[in-house]
């Protein structure tokens, strides 16, 4: 089953169902409505009647788990993070090379893209000319994918005497190439680039050639 | 009103202003480059990275345009700016001699650090921090193309008087 599809909704009428279950898939549906419905309008023009129509819940159900819509597209926003910082992370230690890790982690998120496509381009969506709260979760996002990209300045030669912007800007980057594939609507594609990602992530920490090799290498 | 004519769109987006920040983003940065002559290649891309980052802080409101406006107005938004990213990726690979070039996603990535590095200034508020970071982004944007040692020497020296 493809991470992006929305669970499924539950019988109408009465059920035996606890009430913490229905609250639960309600809420999975709203934020798995968001990503659909902001993929579909972008942030500016979203309102709350495509999230609920994308999530298949009454407007009452939606204003009881969330104030307005950037409530919603916040929490659709950090739970999206979550779940990729924790694919990241795992494909970290699975690796004990610095170099490696990056690699390990470019590929989590590159078939995480290919997976669910509509749930990464809700975290390369760029919302901060409109909104500044989202734009500030935005930014903590970035800051925080750069800060683990940062201890490759220790374990690598060259990453001592690297600019300091290297990782904000290589992070940037990255989502910005990311998220125009996606909006192009080729997420098979996109697979394609991830050794060619790589190599230019790790080319500023190891050189050219070793970026290559590692970009290159079975993992 | 012809649905395809310029002018803002309900979200603030201008087309009519990403055109004209783009264009005169285009001139500053040919101007840079045709004002190194037939020097060394390296410093055209200096040259050029410095006059569009100067070009940025000088005019916050086209920088907005151009790198926080843009990809949040949506499709129409994301995409001008997109191609936007891919003239200047253009620009920079068509400065590279052959001998030296990278993978081809080499300048898009580059050129998009660029952007996302402005845009971040920008919504910060920090414009004039803006030609503050050209430094680092000539070393980077290098040392791709140059290796660590020879990019951070061209990038650090000073500028001729």
């Amino acid at each position: 089953m493809s991470a992006d599809a929305m669970p499924a909704p539950l019988p109408r009428g009465r059920h035996r169902l606890p009430p913490e279950v229905v609250e639960e898939n309600q809420r999975r549906r709203l934020i798995e409505g968001a990503a659909q419905a902001l993929l579909e309008h972008g942030y500016a023009a979203l309102t709350v009647k495509d999230v609920i129509e994308a999530a298949g819940v009454s407007r009452t159900t939606f204003y009881a788990n969330f104030d307005d819509k950037r409530d919603c597209v916040l929490a659709a926003h950090r739970d999206v993070f979550e779940r990729l910082l924790a694919l990241i992370l795992r494909a970290c230690a699975t690796e004990r090379e610095w170099p490696r890790k990056v690699r390990a982690a470019i590929a989590a998120v590159f078939a995480f893209a290919a997976e669910s496509p509509g749930r990464l381009c809700l975290l390369t969506l760029d919302a901060l000319a409109t909104d500044t709260v989202i734009g500030n979760q935005v930014v903590d996002s970035n800051e925080h994918l750069a800060a683990l990209l940062r201890p490759g300045r220790r374990h690598t030669p060259l990453g001592p005497t690297l600019p300091e912007l290297t990782e904000e800007a290589l992070v940037g980057a990255v989502i910005a190439i990311v998220g125009g594939r996606l909006r192009e609507g080729d997420p098979e594609a996109l697979s394609a680039l991830e050794p060619e990602i790589a190599q230019l992530v790790l080319t500023p920490y190891v050189g050219p050639e070793e970026a290559a090799r590692v970009a290159t290498e079975r993992l | 009103m012809s649905l395809s004519a310029p002018g803002p769109s309900i979200h603030g987006f201008s087309r009519r202003r990403f055109d004209s920040a783009f264009g005169r983003l285009q001139v500053a940065v040919l101007e840079a480059c045709a004002g190194e002559g037939e020097g060394e290649w390296p410093c055209r891309v200096a040259a050029a990275i410095r006059a569009g980052l100067r070009a940025a802080a000088g005019d916050p409101a086209a920088a907005r345009a151009l790198t926080v406006d843009a990809p949040a107005a949506g499709e129409d938004g994301a995409r001008r700016q997109q191609r936007a990213i891919g003239y200047c990726a253009e620009l920079l690979r068509s400065a590279v001699p052959e001998d030296a070039r990278r993978p081809p996603l080499t300048e898009r990535l580059l050129v998009g650090a660029i952007f996302s590095s402005v845009a971040d200034r920008v919504y910060a508020g920090e414009t004039e921090g803006i030609e503050g970071i050209a430094d680092d982004l000539v070393e980077l944007v290098l040392l791709h193309y140059l290796g660590s040692e020879d990019a951070a020497r061209l990038a650090r020296a000073p500028a001729p008087a």
